[in-house]
């Protein structure tokens, strides 16, 4: 009555591992709860499949990949049940207006957090999942020209925002 | 070019879209002039810096490990549960159902299998279940356990044959219903074998108490085999060598100077084949057999008899042989 015996170690894996899986998470669906949860849930979806599994090199390559997918179907749940009203664009975060704080970390998470929805999630995926334009156009189901126009138009707040922090920057580098 | 033309270009570039004529324009536009490079370079920082996006979250890993371990426990004791995977890429008409047969299974777990967990054996099929208190059994072909999902009784009811292994826990006794009977437990191993006329308990290691429901009990000691017959409501028991009993479990045999014709009861049962004696002689056999076929089972009986055997349609037949 030996515990059937596996070769992926999901206790190292997730030592190793989770905090940055949900970061990722966090990044495309912003709330820590719902993050935490799609992390966990696909730690427990790995060790379910742990058997089918015949998984030699990256399981957290694997692992990264669940929670996209996860995380994607979380979105567009999400998009189901909030009206097309909500989903109009809101206009940029106004950074000058409501900057408190002086902390890069804090403000970056901010104006990206307050991008347009559709905006926002066309830029994390570029940026940190790195999919291509005509990936992420048939994954939200957009043409690629407004892919492009979304992530340009998230890098032009960002400048905006950010502006202060370059000028400190340089400043410190000077 | 516009404002706008440039930004996109660059855009193309830091996400890697930009094609190898677009570089050669970009590269143009960015020398033009101290603004262009000034745009160029504030973008591709702030493209750098959002590396840090939600970077500050810090994971409770203990509190995030031990939710994960709870949700294994809970489905490793639901084996019969299935996951059923959506595919919410498809069309909402899709999700709509979905959604429908979401709120069903839910109904159906909280109405059903949350009250008792019930696992099955076919026939030849034997399954090892692990017990919310970490008891083990292992259950037999055609048999059955059930019990109640949350577990605050240690109690579990047995059809077919099992053997336990019972976690030790004094205060919470451990008990299993077989027909008319139970057994009580502080702690074990014994296998139960539950047939329309009899409830079989054999005990390897502790102590447990045998009982009915008008209260006739027995206690049993280590090595020894009770029986109740269920018509006459009686219980009896007697020692018995434990090794073979426990064959269905351990593909293990052990004779110890057990005559032939016993051994060769023993092997019509556990391979259920027929064999045939071609001898007036019963000579005694020890010797011990793991996960054998029967074939080397007989080759090594025969050989120690100095005799052989042979198959005549389907059946095993011993020739001739005497005792030494």
């Amino acid at each position: 009555m030996k515990k059937d015996t596996n070769n992926i170690d999901l206790k190292q894996i997730f030592d190793n591992s989770y905090q940055d899986l949900v970061r990722q998470a966090l990044r495309l669906v912003k709330n820590t709860e719902t993050a935490e949860d799609i992390v966990q849930e696909c730690f427990i979806k790995l060790w379910e499949k742990k058997e089918d599994l015949k998984i030699s090199g990256n399981v957290v390559a694997y692992l990264a990949r669940m929670i996209r997918n996860s995380s994607l179907d979380y979105l567009k749940k999400k998009r189901l049940q909030t009206s097309e009203l909500n989903e109009s664009y809101q206009g940029a975060f106004e950074v000058e207006d409501a900057l408190v704080t002086k902390d890069l970390q804090d403000t970056i998470d901010k104006v990206i957090d307050n991008l347009p929805e559709k905006c926002r999630q066309v830029f994390v995926l570029s940026r940190f999942e790195e999919m291509s334009y005509s990936e992420i156009s048939k994954e939200l189901d957009i043409s690629k020209k407004t892919v492009e126009a979304h992530i340009s138009r998230a890098l032009k707040n960002l400048r905006k925002s950010l502006k202060q922090f370059l000028f400190i920057f340089f400043k410190n580098i000077g | 070019m516009t404002d706008q033309d440039y930004i996109n270009l660059i855009t193309k570039k830091l996400t890697k879209e930009i094609s190898k004529e677009e570089i050669s324009l970009l590269n143009e536009e960015i020398s033009l002039n101290n603004e262009n490079k000034n745009i160029y370079n504030s973008m591709l920082k702030n493209w750098q810096e959002t590396e840090l996006y939600k970077s500050t979250y810090k994971a409770n890993k203990k509190v995030a490990w031990q939710k994960i371990q709870n949700k294994i426990s809970v489905k490793e004791k639901k084996p019969e549960t299935k996951v059923i995977a959506f595919n919410f890429k498809k069309i909402y008409k899709i999700v709509a159902i979905a959604v429908i047969l979401l709120a069903m299974t839910f109904i159906a777990e909280n109405t059903l299998l949350n009250n008792n967990t019930k696992i099955y054996t076919s026939s030849n099929e034997t399954k090892n279940i692990e017990l919310p208190d970490g008891s083990k059994i292992f259950l037999s072909e055609n048999s059955s356990i059930s019990y109640a999902t949350s577990f605050e009784q240690r109690n579990v009811k047995l059809t077919g044959e099992a053997f336990f292994e019972v976690t030790k826990d004094a205060e919470n006794p451990f008990t299993v219903s077989a027909a008319k009977t139970e057994i009580q437990v502080l702690g074990t191993s014994f296998n139960i074998d539950v047939t329309n006329k009899n409830v079989e308990v054999l005990l390897f290691t502790g102590k447990v108490k045998f009982y009915n429901k008008k209260n006739n009990s027995l206690i049993l000691n280590p090595g020894e085999l009770a029986t109740y017959n269920n018509k006459e409501a009686i219980f009896s028991k007697k020692t018995v060598k434990v090794s073979n009993n426990n064959y269905w479990k351990t593909k293990e045999l052990h004779f110890e100077n057990t005559s032939i014709s016993e051994v060769i009861l023993s092997l019509e049962n556990y391979y259920d084949i027929d064999i045939k004696i071609n001898s007036s002689n019963d000579c005694n056999f020890t010797g011990g057999f793991e996960n054998a076929k029967i074939e080397e089972v007989l080759e090594v009986i025969t050989y120690s008899l100095s005799t052989d055997y042979k198959i005549e349609n389907g059946k095993f037949i011993i020739n001739d042989f005497s005792c030494k």
